[in-house]
Formats: structure tokens, C-alpha cells, sequence
């Protein structure tokens, strides 16, 4: 593994019945937040679940904080360098939030009593959760249970971690907290985060990685996604049949994505519009070929 | 009473406090000053990193506000269990709903035990039989991933599945056959023959784990007991009513012999299979 290089994959492939969710994708990532788009069922969450150890992989090679996760040491040593929020992370909604992540912290091996308060109370002062800590999970919003989840990722200050669509359920408020934190731990350490929301993509990711169908469509800067599409997006008055995605906007007019007629009204394009316009090709081209525009 | 102050502490002063670079006495002096004088206070906020006071403040909220730990952690801590074996089975609902099945599973071996004012032989039968089914379900209950629902999150953590897997298993097996036990002993007409079961239930439920590491762990406990009760209705199906014991081979020494062979070599399967419970799809289904 390269210096400042913290997960590698290499060729990995994760198999359901007939269906690659992880079609043999090669990955490198180090320091920063790297983002991780993709439509539902694109094998986000399977590869989150691999890199953070919880999932083996059926061909291919895992190595995460320089470590093997297919071996016992290596996945402890990982694990314990580690913070994960898993898409679907549930509670014991009878616990307070402040019980909870401190059983957590006792499974992450913090034993010193007063010391492992200290942490708990920290991580949740962090995430703006110092006001209910001692309230039930089952008496919190929905944006706050979740909260409790990040918190939980945050113990320790891990040197990966890994967020699976964090940010969906909060408000903008506990969405630009959420960045704050995010890429204040990004500073020093890897944060992979997968999301739907190209807004905290563009907010937060120094890299963006697009994925359809278990496999790769992007790797690299967001800008470069950005680039990709210009010259493809414009407006106009009505819809156009040639266009790959369009929708009325508020302003009545229509923006349209995908190759414009000649003389269409361009426009600079956002990172969404990007993004849309590579998963429309890839579903044209779903038996062919998949095109990988934004890489090198 | 607000007395006037006669002096004031200059800036500099106030920042090497904060600081924590004044000397022991005039540090000392200077906040019995503070105490009475609400413009020192005032000017040494400026001084004051508010982050770090914030996080204090957060920490001392936390110490005064934070909740005793639950009854039953407290008495599995005063019996000398270290606090991450006494929150892992207070905390987790698996382990509540493996304790009510054994609580209930006691309770129905107990009624089944008592029946013996009919024929005894039967009674006493159909408790051994039954009796067995109890810890296979505490285990499979323990097992279930359903049953966890912080588990993903859980499994992330350094300690071991294969570590939590077994506090569960142990704390909730050993009562589970203490309560059976003693259901045996309380109903008259059992004798000897009242413990016969547990053999067959340590085999039962050590394989269950060991398959459980290949396949789901219910459908591994469905045949596993359905097995185990089917084999002793046809064992017994032409035998006389006052020798059904004898007639199941489990509950003969060469079948017990088998039951602990079959123990020990799961136990040991279980131990050399212990990375599979350390994933999250290791031939466990939801």
C-alpha cells in the first residue's frame, strides 16, 4: 500500500445469488472525504460494508488502514482504528442516547469508567446531542437518532471513517453541523461517505466516486464530474424528446440534460446535473459497454 | 452584600490565570477577588478559551445529570461481573427475549414434570423430551439477528462476535437449565431420572451453534428439534407405557455417551469456526 493511502481495493467482487452488488472494482483512498454516489442498489452500502469489515468479500483484495480485513488481527486492528454508521444502524430504543453510545464505547474496548464518560459526553456535545443525552432514543426525532449514530462513529476520533447516507432525516440545520463535523475529522483522517445528496458532496468531498450496477461510472474530483457535463445541460420552454432528464423547474422552464439541439439556451451545469447525465448513459448503454467519461 | 473593590486585576494578570501561570498564592488571591468582584469576572471571559469551557460545562452536566445504571446491572455488578459483560446483557433485547424463553420453557417442562398423577413413565417421558427443546430455543433467540437491532454498529467494534456471542449464550443457558433442573427436582416421581435431558440438551444446543456458523441458525434449531422429538415418538411408538424411558436410546448410557461426544466435538467446532460469528452474513441468514 502507498503512503497515505488508507483503503485499497483491488478487483473486488461481492456476489447475491446471480447478482454482482460489487462487480470487481479497484479502489484507492487516502486523507479527506471522498463521496460515494450512486442510485439505490448501485453496491454502495455492500462495499461500505466490506471496507468497514463487517462483510467479506467473494474474490479480490480488502486492505483498509494498511491491514487485511479477511484475517482475525487484521480486522481488530482495523476495528479498532474504525468508525462506522451502517445505512440501517438501529438502536435499543429503551436506552438513553448517552447509554447507548456508551456501550458502544465499552465494545470499543474504553474501560477506564470516568474516562470513557468523558468520550461519550464529547462525541455527543460534537453533534449537538449535549441537550437530550439523557433522554431515551425512542423520545428522539428521527434527525437525532441518527445523530446519536454519528456520534457513536466519532468515539475515539477514528482514523477512517465510514458514513452510509448519514445525512438523510436531517434538517439543513443539522445538515451543515453534520458537514461541520465531517470535515473537521476529515482534516487528519479518511471519511468515505455515501449519500444521495450531491449538494454535501460539493460541500464536503475533495473526490467523488459514481457507482451503477456494482461497478465504477466516476473516480475522481467533483469538478472534473462537473466538467464532464458541460456543453450537455440547458434550458428551454417545453421538453424535449431527446433529452435524457428533464423537469419543470420553478421558474417554469425546463432544464434538460443529454445531448442539446442545435441552438439550445446552455447553461453551466451543477453536480447533480453531472451525475444524472452518467447514470442516463449508463442506462442506455446497460447491455453495452459501460462508459467512464470522468476517468483519466 | 456587593462591597466595593479598591483594586482591579489588570489584563495581563487575568490571561496568565487562565493560563495557569500564576503563582499558587497569588492565584489564590486572586480568585477570592473574583468572588467579589463582578468586574474581574467580566473582564477575564475574554480570556477564556469557551470551547474547552463548553466541553467542561457539558462534562460536569453529564456527571451530575447521568442516570444510575439499571437495577439489574447494578446486582450483576455487585455478584462481580465486569461492567462490559453487565451492560452487554442488560442492554441487548436478544438477551431479554432469550431469558423469557427460558423463564417460559422452565415453567411448561415444570407443568409437563407435575402431570404425573396419570402415568408417571409418560409424565417423566415426555419431560425428558421436552425438557432439551428449552435451551435450544434460549440459543436460538440469543443467536437471532432480528433480536439485535444495533448489531451492524455492534459487529464494527473491536470486541469480538464470537466474545459477545458466548456471554450471551453462558448467561442465558446456565439459568435456562438451572430453572429446568430445578423444575425436575420440585415435582415428586422424577428420582434419578429426572436429569436424563440434560445431555441431549447440552448436544442439542453446542450443535445447534456449531451449524450455525454455516447455515441460519433457526432453520438449524428446526431440525435439530423436530429431529429430536420425532426420533423419540417412533422410539418409543411399540413400547409399553411403563418403559418409555428405556426404549429412546438418547436416554440409555450408550445414547448419553453419544450426547457428550456430540458435545464436545460441536464445542470444539464452535472454537475453530469462531471467526464466522465475527462477519455479518457468515452462514446466518436475517
Amino acid at each position: 500500500m502507498n503512503n497515505g493511502t488508507t483503503v485499497e481495493l483491488a478487483e473486488v467482487t461481492k456476489r447475491y445469488g446471480s447478482t454482482a452488488a460489487v462487480d470487481g472494482i479497484s479502489l484507492a483512498l487516502g486523507r479527506g472525504v471522498t463521496g460515494l454516489l450512486g442510485p439505490n442498489g448501485a453496491g454502495k452500502t455492500t462495499l461500505l460494508r466490506m471496507i468497514a469489515t463487517v462483510l467479506a468479500p467473494d474474490s479480490g483484495a480488502v486492505r483498509v488502514l494498511g491491514e487485511d480485513p479477511g484475517r482475525a488481527e487484521g480486522r481488530l486492528s482495523i476495528r479498532r482504528r474504525l468508525g462506522y454508521f451502517p445505512q440501517e444502524p438501529g438502536y435499543y430504543a429503551n436506552l438513553t442516547a448517552f447509554a447507548f453510545v456508551d456501550y458502544i464505547a465499552i465494545l470499543k474496548e474504553m474501560t477506564g469508567r470516568q474516562e470513557r464518560h468523558d468520550e461519550v459526553t464529547r462525541v455527543l456535545t460534537q453533534v449537538g446531542l449535549d441537550d437530550v443525552m439523557h433522554k431515551r432514543i425512542k423520545a428522539l426525532s428521527g434527525g437525532m437518532r441518527r445523530r446519536v449514530i454519528l456520534a457513536q462513529a466519532l468515539l475515539g476520533r477514528p482514523e477512517l471513517l465510514v458514513l452510509d447516507e448519514p445525512a438523510s432525516g436531517l434538517d439543513p440545520e443539522q445538515r451543515l453541523r453534520f458537514r461541520e463535523t465531517v470535515s473537521a475529522v476529515a482534516e487528519h483522517h479518511t471519511v468515505l461517505l455515501s449519500t444521495h445528496q450531491t449538494d454535501d458532496v460539493s460541500a464536503l468531498c475533495q473526490r467523488v466516486v459514481v457507482m451503477d450496477r456494482g461497478r465504477v461510472l466516476h473516480d475522481g474530483a467533483p469538478d472534473a464530474l462537473v466538467d464532464h457535463a458541460r456543453g450537455h445541460v440547458w434550458v428551454a420552454t417545453a421538453p424535449d424528446p431527446g433529452a435524457r432528464v428533464s423537469w419543470r423547474t420553478s421558474s417554469g422552464e425546463y432544464r434538460l440534460i443529454g445531448d442539446p439541439p442545435p441552438g439550445a439556451e446552455l447553461v453551466t451545469p451543477a453536480l447533480e446535473d453531472a451525475y444524472l447525465l452518467l447514470l442516463g448513459r449508463n442506462t442506455s448503454a446497460a447491455d453495452g459497454p459501460v462508459p467512464t467519461p470522468g476517468r483519466a | 452584600m456587593t462591597v466595593e473593590q479598591t483594586w482591579h486585576a489588570d489584563a495581563d494578570v487575568l490571561a496568565a490565570y487562565v493560563a495557569g501561570r500564576l503563582g499558587r498564592a497569588t492565584a489564590a488571591s486572586l480568585e477570592a477577588h473574583l468572588l467579589a468582584c463582578a468586574s474581574c469576572r467580566a473582564g477575564i471571559a475574554p480570556f477564556a478559551p469557551s470551547e474547552q469551557l463548553a466541553g467542561n460545562l457539558a462534562v460536569l452536566h453529564s456527571r451530575i445529570d447521568a442516570p444510575p445504571a439499571p437495577r439489574t446491572e447494578r446486582f450483576l455488578q455487585r455478584l462481580g461481573l465486569p461492567e462490559r459483560i453487565t451492560r452487554l446483557l442488560v442492554v441487548t433485547p436478544s438477551a431479554r427475549l432469550a431469558w423469557l424463553i427460558a423463564v417460559a420453557g422452565a415453567m411448561a417442562a415444570a407443568v409437563i414434570a407435575a402431570d404425573v398423577s396419570g402415568s408417571s413413565q409418560r409424565a417423566t417421558f415426555a419431560f425428558l423430551v421436552g425438557a432439551p427443546l428449552v435451551p435450544l430455543g434460549v440459543v436460538t433467540a440469543t443467536f437471532a439477528t432480528r433480536s439485535d437491532p444495533a448489531r451492524e454498529v455492534v459487529i464494527a467494534t473491536p470486541t469480538p462476535g464470537f466474545d459477545l456471542l458466548l456471554v450471551r449464550v453462558v448467561a442465558v443457558l446456565v439459568p435456562a437449565v438451572v430453572l429446568t433442573l430445578l423444575a425436575a427436582l420440585v415435582v415428586p416421581g422424577q428420582g434419578g431420572e429426572g436429569a436424563l435431558w440434560l445431555l441431549p440438551a447440552l448436544g442439542l444446543a453446542t450443535a445447534t451453534l456449531a451449524l450455525a456458523s454455516w447455515i441460519p441458525v433457526r432453520a438449524v434449531s428446526g431440525v435439530l428439534g423436530t429431529a429430536w422429538v420425532a426420533a423419540a415418538m417412533v422410539s418409543v411408538r411399540r413400547a409399553p407405557r411403563t418403559d418409555l424411558i428405556e426404549h429412546y436410546i438418547a436416554f440409555r448410557p450408550a445414547g448419553q455417551a453419544v450426547m457428550v461426544a456430540i458435545t464436545l466435538a460441536a464445542a470444539a467446532v464452535v472454537v475453530l469456526r469462531r471467526d464466522a460469528f465475527d462477519l455479518i452474513d457468515a452462514g446466518r441468514t436475517q
